[in-house]
């Protein structure tokens, strides 16, 4: 990792060069789109996003005392389910968002494509938003702190629904030209972001084919479908927006950050590594997010295996003097957090 | 009247040739005025925020739907410069 990563820009680098003519009044731009039209049509998807999967949960559930999932549905389930977070944690978050590795572009294709499959709004879209997150972390600006929502302070339960998902039925659209410009440029990204409603179909459509071939009838269609679709879907959206919720409100916080961010060790199981959201606002730009061998991270473990097998190089992590340095200049009661 | 529609429409014209042309990091020479958008890469929420941009340098609100409608900087510049006209900056 660069020897400032201390006072580390976290993503002005991405974003200074995303804005190459910031002084220039021509150029001159805000960081969200302020437009009342956008802002319902932004509001109905996401209440689709949120809603739909919820629903078809419950209805899955429901539906188990007379057609219950196969096992093959659970297996598929299992596999879409890591499959689409690793797209999400090593592929949006610490690839495209925070460039913390370099991997062949097959990789970066996979991962980007079960990114999409997540449902979790486009390529683009949910990096640039991740990487306003960073710059204005729990200020004006922050899309989803749950401390602070366009100037106004909120309530704990407040915050903690707006930081999970509330935030996207009422938060202003991020400007992706702004924060996300070396992804619109990147002819292969882009062309796969734009393929985004696909993608989520796609990651309906298989599990339903899997489970009707496997069962060799409708209903076990019906059961992929649910299970390894809208189950999958449920289960790893609420996962990965802890990220945005509960990480930034329980659990310890090992390194002062200007943000309050949290280490939590057993929601960095279902998310893959996300949960060490403090190791990870402190070294924005480390791919890996466990920094100690007993801080199990799944993602990290992945960009590492990737490495081993030559799809993965220029993996960036803090040293053991810099993280120890870091810690050593953190107040030693940054302690523990709930709100 | 006419020659100063003309001019405005240039204006704009540049303007979105130079914008399109940083985001895209292509030479502003090479930038083809008539081709659509989406032959560009742009999603919606890239042209949402180019329109928005494009609202900022003409100090006004633009409608989201304009480089839908328009869906090339030849037409969003003929429609915005005979709209502005003189109101659009130099
Ligand atoms: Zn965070
Ligand atoms: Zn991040």
């Amino acid at each position: 990792m660069d020897q400032n990563s201390d006072t580390e820009p976290v993503v002005a680098d991405v974003v200074d060069d995303a804005v190459p003519n910031a002084t220039d009044a021509r150029f001159k731009r805000n960081i969200i789109i302020d437009n009342p039209t956008i802002q319902r049509a932004q509001k109905r998807i996401a209440t689709l996003i949120i809603v739909v999967p919820a629903i078809a949960t419950l209805m899955a559930f429901v539906l188990a005392f007379w057609i219950p999932p196969s096992v093959t549905d659970l297996v598929v389930l299992a596999i879409m389910y890591v499959a689409t977070t690793l797209g999400v944690t090593a592929g949006f978050h610490r690839l495209f968002a925070h460039r913390s590795y370099k991997a062949v572009a097959p990789l970066r294709a996979a991962l980007a494509i079960l990114g999409c499959m997540s449902a979790q709004g486009t390529l683009v879209y949910w990096v640039a938003t991740h990487r306003r997150h960073h710059q204005f972390s729990e200020g004006e600006g922050d899309p989803h702190s749950p401390y602070t929502n366009d100037g106004k302070t909120l309530s704990k339960l407040q915050g903690l629904w707006h930081s999970h998902l509330g935030w996207m039925l009422d938060s202003q659209m991020t400007n992706t030209v702004m924060f996300a410009k070396d992804l619109i440029r990147d002819p292969l990204i882009a062309r796969i972001n734009n393929l985004y409603g696909l993608w989520v179909l796609l990651g309906l459509v298989i599990p339903a084919v899997i489970g009707g071939l496997a069962a060799g009838a409708w209903s076990g269609a019906l059961t992929g479908l649910l299970w390894g679709g809208f189950v999958r879907m449920f289960l790893a959206h609420h996962a990965m927006w802890t990220s945005g919720s509960t990480a930034h409100i329980i659990g310890t916080r090992p390194f002062a950050t200007k943000d309050k961010s949290t280490n939590n060790g057993l929601l960095a199981i279902p998310n893959l590594g996300e949960a060490w959201h403090n190791n990870h606002h402190a070294f924005p730009s480390s791919a890996l997010f466990g920094l100690h061998w007993w801080q199990i991270d799944i993602g990290g473990l992945f960009i590492r295996g990737c490495e081993k097998v030559g799809l993965v190089t220029d993996i960036r992590k803090p040293s053991r003097e810099m993280i120890a340095d870091k810690m050593a200049r953190s107040d030693s009661h940054t302690g523990f957090g709930v709100w | 009247m006419q020659h100063e529609i003309i001019e405005s429409v240039t204006r704009v014209q540049a303007w979105m040739v130079s914008y399109l042309g940083n985001l895209l990091d292509i030479p502003h020479e090479n930038v083809d005025v008539t081709l659509a958008f989406d032959q560009y890469g742009l999603d919606s929420a890239a042209t949402v925020a180019f329109t928005s941009d494009l609202g900022h340098w003409l100090e006004t609100k633009l409608d989201s739907r304009l480089m839908v409608d328009h869906n090339s900087i030849q037409a969003v510049s003929s429609y915005v410069g005979e709209a502005f006209g003189t109101a659009v900056p130099a």
